[in-house]
């Protein structure tokens, strides 16, 4: 059995890279271009009971050594447009506004608009609840090192693709709580596999697999953790644009391009907000590795 | 004249009754018919009174056809050159004429004869052991330069192209081409080349006249053209001529070896990369050849004792097939039967392969000493297939993507005169793509995810007429009119409309067509002149226009190709591409003709270039035309070639300076922004120096702006993400740092070769010799460990220098 890297393109690449032993990369010192002051808008939020966050800042140099500067000030408004139930998010602090549920949670099938005011402009974006597959089981497996695998627990989830639509996922996971935050590790699935029309069928190995990292194996007692996130199809967009420009090397990189976003301003003004808002199903599983 | 005039009329009626047949284009069949008979009068021309001298000229030495012999009589007053196949055709007055084949690098050779009637002199020539000796660089006419029509072409001998220091000591076509002026590539390893600011899929790669569609093993590493099958070389840049069409930016001719007429000869060598092995020989005295001519890596091999565990079924190896047999059943008809098989493959727990298979038969017929056939079949195949199997968990895709081609090309040449020559004949090409053939199994269960196959195909006449309007003045001038189908079956897409142009379009409506029904269709006709002023022997002034339409095309926004890239065709929604260049250059001889130089200039305008919408999905992608965009390009440049072609010491300077933009609606705002392959200073410098027969030793400079990227401004956090964002949305501002290589080889002719059958050589090459680190890419990412430390990263393909021996011999 041999565990496979996210795609075969990347793969391939490696494979180069193994052949071609002399490429190399080195860091390096240039001159970007002077930045704009660009709002930036943080909205993913779930259908959980548990706190959710908007954050706003405001982005600044690519190379600056300092957190973009955090908003306050705005005012943040959920709104589920099918019943006008209207939820507000107060301000916390580093940007961070704030909302948890206390009663009813989000409804799946409504469709969510978000509304940030801030210094008379005001910003909105729309997300559907999307449903979500579900976490069926986690299994794990021990592998042996090799040419590019470090020794120790890997696993694999299975669940089912939710059949007779176009489902839009992001795959999450965590060891010991602590969320696999390296764009390498960024998992979207698009139905059961890559979008390319299987629709209902487990997820395929690649997206199963991709839950523990090749250079991250776990250890016994390590706790892993996988969530799927329901996304739009514009929020999958997003966030397979967010893995592509964070790693996009090699002899065949992709041409760089701008993240999309889906805030617009409604007033008039001149500030823009980038960003993102997905309100997202969430299904979860977890569990400690044994030897 | 009655045969002239029912080969007229024949010739009219074929090309009406093609027209109408073939092609379904009735107004613009009529205007070709016109074009025809406006050349007719100058058929009249030619008189009772005039004989005509025709025949191959061959190699003493193996029988190969010899390309560009000049054949003059009077003292230059009537004069031709021998085409691809060797052939010829004097026209001239009855009378008793000194006439003289001249070639570099061989003895000239001289006849006497009364022409009274017409006559088949077949000629061979012999090289010139002292000159050789001294090595000639490029075996031509010696005046090539100044006096042949070609403008912005080039040809290149393999013995030229084995000279120039080559990475890993492997001889490289694809790399001898990248040092000419007006040839450029995105950077190192990658596949394909860019000729005056064209993309990498707008040259027409020809071998024995299948097109390849992929020039690379080991994505850009290497060609795939096996310098021992190979016999020249030449590249067009512009002023294409109307024989060929369906590519805008360039015509890459290969032509193969037919394999020694007269005697068994085997060519090998061990070399860093390849082992190879050529076999060719005589199989009826002077009728019938062959050339069989393989290569092999053989890295996985000498690998193999290291490879345990899961490695130990590790596939890695590429390789590739040439063959040739060409047989000569008698004065009039010669049959050529040519093949091409290649791979690359790789495989660990995984299967990924790809090569192209190309196969040509041709046969020239002569009909009556003025009118020679060439008559061309090909196939031509590339793809790609990626496989994952795990048999314990009953899961895995198999994935392969293919374009086949099959076409028909009859191809006349009519020396009417020694002032006209006509070229004209039809092509028809048929097109098959399978952009993607996919099955997905998951537990046992299979989803086929495969894209429906897509179809094309692609008709051309043309005509044209070399003219020498005095002893200063010539000109070649001629149409190719190319009609294209999009055929079904299939689904035709209609698009609707985004709220910005750089997002993928929705599909509105689907409309189902039948089998062989067309779906689009486009004709385009394309003029392509060419002119030449002789201002003196030594000194010529030229000029050219061409049209060129390209309805294929090559889907990659990687910067460099990648072997996984379909073509796809033009459709409903994907425009043709179209090409205007103009060019002039002037071309002048120095030294008796021992150095040549030249100095061109040309402008390119571009129209449907593709681009691609947002986070695009180019594969297995059954609506991709929803996922491009199409735009203008445009390109100028200026070129400096300094050759000198003979002497102990030889090689060439080329210095070209060009420019390459693009503008797409939705792409950097709508602005014309550098493409990704605009280099803007190219200095190529390549030095030969024999200095003994023992050594001789080379080297090659290449000096190249960087090339443009996209930098970001800002640094946008989600997600716990730090992402680059670009806040002008301006594409390419930034040019990353030049590349410059020095590379030196020193080939050892050991003494003992001189009356020995068996010869030998071992060549020492180093590859980057002062160990730059040149900068293929620039890219922009977070730290692993501190994701607010954002760092630019220098990707280079190469990062040290290359030492390698290879060692080659024959008998």
């Amino acid at each position: 059995m041999m565990r496979i890297k996210l795609s075969f393109y990347q793969a391939y690449v490696l494979l180069l890279i193994a052949i071609a032993s002399s490429s190399c990369e080195d860091k390096i010192n240039v001159t970007v271009p002077k930045s704009q002051p660009l709002l930036v808008a943080d909205a993913f939020i779930t259908n959980l009971k548990e706190e959710q966050t908007v954050t706003i800042t405001l982005s600044g140099d690519y190379f600056s050594q300092k957190p973009s500067l955090p908003i306050d000030g705005a005012s943040v408004q959920l709104r589920d447009t099918n019943t006008d139930s209207l939820y507000t998010f107060l301000y916390k602090a580093n940007g961070v506004y704030s909302f948890t549920p206390t009663t009813d949670s989000l409804t799946v099938g409504h469709l969510y608009k978000l509304s940030i005011a801030y210094k008379n402009e005001l910003f909105e974006a729309s997300s559907l609840l999307n449903p979500v597959a579900t976490v069926d089981s986690i299994v794990q497996s021990f592998e042996k090192a090799d040419i590019n695998i470090k020794e120790g627990y890997y696993a694999d989830f299975f669940g089912k693709d939710l059949a007779g639509r176009r489902d839009y996922y992001w795959i999450k996971s965590y060891a010991n709580g602590v969320f696999n935050n390296r764009a390498q590790d960024l998992v979207t699935a698009i139905d059961g596999a890559f979008g390319n029309g299987a629709d209902g069928i487990q997820f395929i190995p690649p997206i199963r697999e991709s839950i523990v990292p090749t250079d991250k194996p776990l250890k016994v007692n390590d706790v892993l953790k996988v969530e799927i996130h329901s996304l739009t199809e514009e929020a999958e967009t997003f966030l397979t644009q967010v893995r592509d420009q964070l790693q996009n090397g090699g002899l065949f990189a992709k041409t760089p391009e701008n993240v999309i976003t889906n805030f617009k301003r409604t007033t008039n003004g001149i500030n823009t907000m980038i960003g993102f808002f997905n309100v997202a199903a969430v299904s979860r599983k977890e569990i400690i590795i044994h030897p | 004249m009655a045969p002239l005039q029912s080969f007229k009329q024949n010739k009219t009626l074929f090309v009406y009754s093609t027209c109408n047949e073939l092609l379904q284009m009735k107004n613009n069949c009529l205007f070709f018919l016109l074009l025809v008979l406006t050349f007719s009068p100058l058929a009249i021309l030619a008189q009772n009174n005039k004989v005509t001298i025709s025949g191959y000229v061959k190699d003493t030495k193996n029988g190969e056809a010899m390309n560009g012999v000049s054949i003059s009589a009077a003292s230059k007053k009537y004069a031709t050159v021998s085409n691809a196949y060797g052939f010829y055709s004097l026209t001239l007055p009855a009378d008793t004429y000194e006439i003289i084949f001249s070639y570099t690098g061989y003895t000239s050779f001289s006849l006497m004869v009364p022409l009274t009637a017409n006559q088949t002199q077949n000629v061979e020539m012999q090289e010139n052991k002292k000159v050789l000796e001294e090595v000639v660089v490029n075996a031509k006419r010696k005046d090539a330069n100044v006096k042949q029509k070609d403008m912005s072409a080039i040809r290149l001998d393999i013995n030229a192209i084995r000279k120039i220091p080559a990475l890993l000591g492997e001889v490289d076509i694809v790399r001898g081409i990248q040092l000419l002026p007006g040839v450029t590539t995105v950077g190192e390893g990658s596949g394909g080349f860019n000729v005056r600011g064209g993309n990498v899929d707008q040259n027409l790669v020809l071998l024995d006249e299948a097109p390849v569609f992929n020039t690379s093993h080991l994505f850009g590493f290497f060609s795939i053209f096996n310098p021992d099958a190979v016999k020249d070389v030449k590249l067009v840049k512009g002023g294409i001529p109307v024989q060929y069409g369906g590519r805008l930016s360039s015509l890459l001719d290969i032509r193969m070896k037919e394999g020694n007429s007269k005697k068994l000869a085997v060519t090998g060598g061990i070399g860093t990369i390849f082992s190879r092995l050529a076999v060719e020989g005589p199989l009826l005295k002077n009728k019938a050849s062959f050339i069989v001519a393989a290569r092999r890596s053989y890295i996985d091999v000498l690998a193999k004792p290291f490879l345990t565990g899961d490695l130990k079924d590790s596939k890695f190896n590429f390789y590739d097939l040439t063959a040739k047999f060409n047989y000569k059943a008698n004065n009039k008809n010669t049959f050529f039967v040519s093949g091409y098989f290649g791979r690359d493959v790789f495989g660990s727990g995984f299967g990924f392969n790809w090569g192209n298979t190309t196969a040509t038969a041709r046969w020239n017929h002569i009909f009556n000493q003025k009118i020679f056939l060439n008559l061309t079949a090909f196939y031509s195949n590339y793809d790609y297939k990626l496989a994952f199997k795990d048999v314990e968990k009953d899961q895995g895709f198999d994935w392969n993507a293919k374009i086949k081609n099959i076409s028909l090309k009859p191809d006349f040449t009519y020396y009417i005169n020694t002032a006209n020559t006509l070229h004209f004949g039809i092509q028809v090409l048929q097109q098959i793509f399978e952009p993607g053939n996919a099955v997905i199994t998951s537990d046992g269960s299979k989803n086929n995810i495969s894209l429906a196959n897509k179809y094309s195909r692609e008709s051309s006449v043309y005509l044209s007429n070399e003219q020498k309007f005095s002893d200063k003045f010539s000109a070649e001038y001629g149409l190719r009119y190319s009609y294209y189908q999009y055929l079904g079956s299939g689904e035709a897409y209609t698009l609707g409309d985004t709220t910005a142009p750089d997002l993928r379009k929705p599909i509105v409506a689907t409309t189902t067509y039948a089998k062989g029904k067309t779906i689009a269709s486009y004709g385009n006709l394309e003029p392509r002149i060419s002119f030449k002023y002789e201002v003196n022997d030594q000194t010529s002034i030229k000029a050219s226009y061409n049209r060129m339409a390209q309805y294929l095309h090559l889907v990659s926004n990687t910067a460099a190709p990648s072997p996984l890239d379909i073509w796809t065709p033009s459709s409903n929604n994907i425009k043709p591409q179209l090409a205007d260049q103009i060019a002039l250059g002037l071309f002048k001889n120095f030294k008796d003709n021992t150095y040549e130089t030249s100095f061109e200039i040309y402008y390119k305008k571009l129209q449907q270039q593709l681009d691609y919408v947002k986070n695009a999905d180019l594969l297995l992608n059954k609506k991709l035309d929803a996922d491009l965009l199409q735009g203008d390009g445009r390109a100028w440049g200026a070129e400096l070639f300094v050759r000198k072609i003979q002497g102990l010491l030889n090689g060439w300077v080329s210095y070209t300076y060009s420019k390459t933009e693009r503008k797409t609606i939705g792409i950097s705002n709508g602005q014309w922004y550098p493409a990704r392959y605009d280099r803007p200073h190219v200095l190529n410098i390549v030095a030969n120096y024999d200095w003994n027969k023992k050594w001789s030793f080379s080297a090659s400079f290449v000096f190249q702006s960087g090339t443009p990227g996209t930098f970001p401004t800002n640094r946008v956090d989600v997600q716990g993400y730090a992402v680059p964002y670009n806040a002008t949305d301006t594409r390419n501002n930034f040019r990353i740092a030049p590349y410059h290589r020095l590379d030196l080889s020193a080939t050892l002719t050991p003494w003992r070769n001189a009356n020995r059958k068996f010869k030998s050589n071992w060549v020492f090459s180093i590859y980057n010799v002062y160990n730059r680190r040149n900068p293929y890419s620039v890219y922009f990412r977070s730290n692993k460990d501190d994701r607010l430390q954002t760092e630019a990263i220098r990707f280079s393909v190469v990062g040290s220098f290359v030492p390698a021996v290879t060692y080659n011999f024959n008998f």
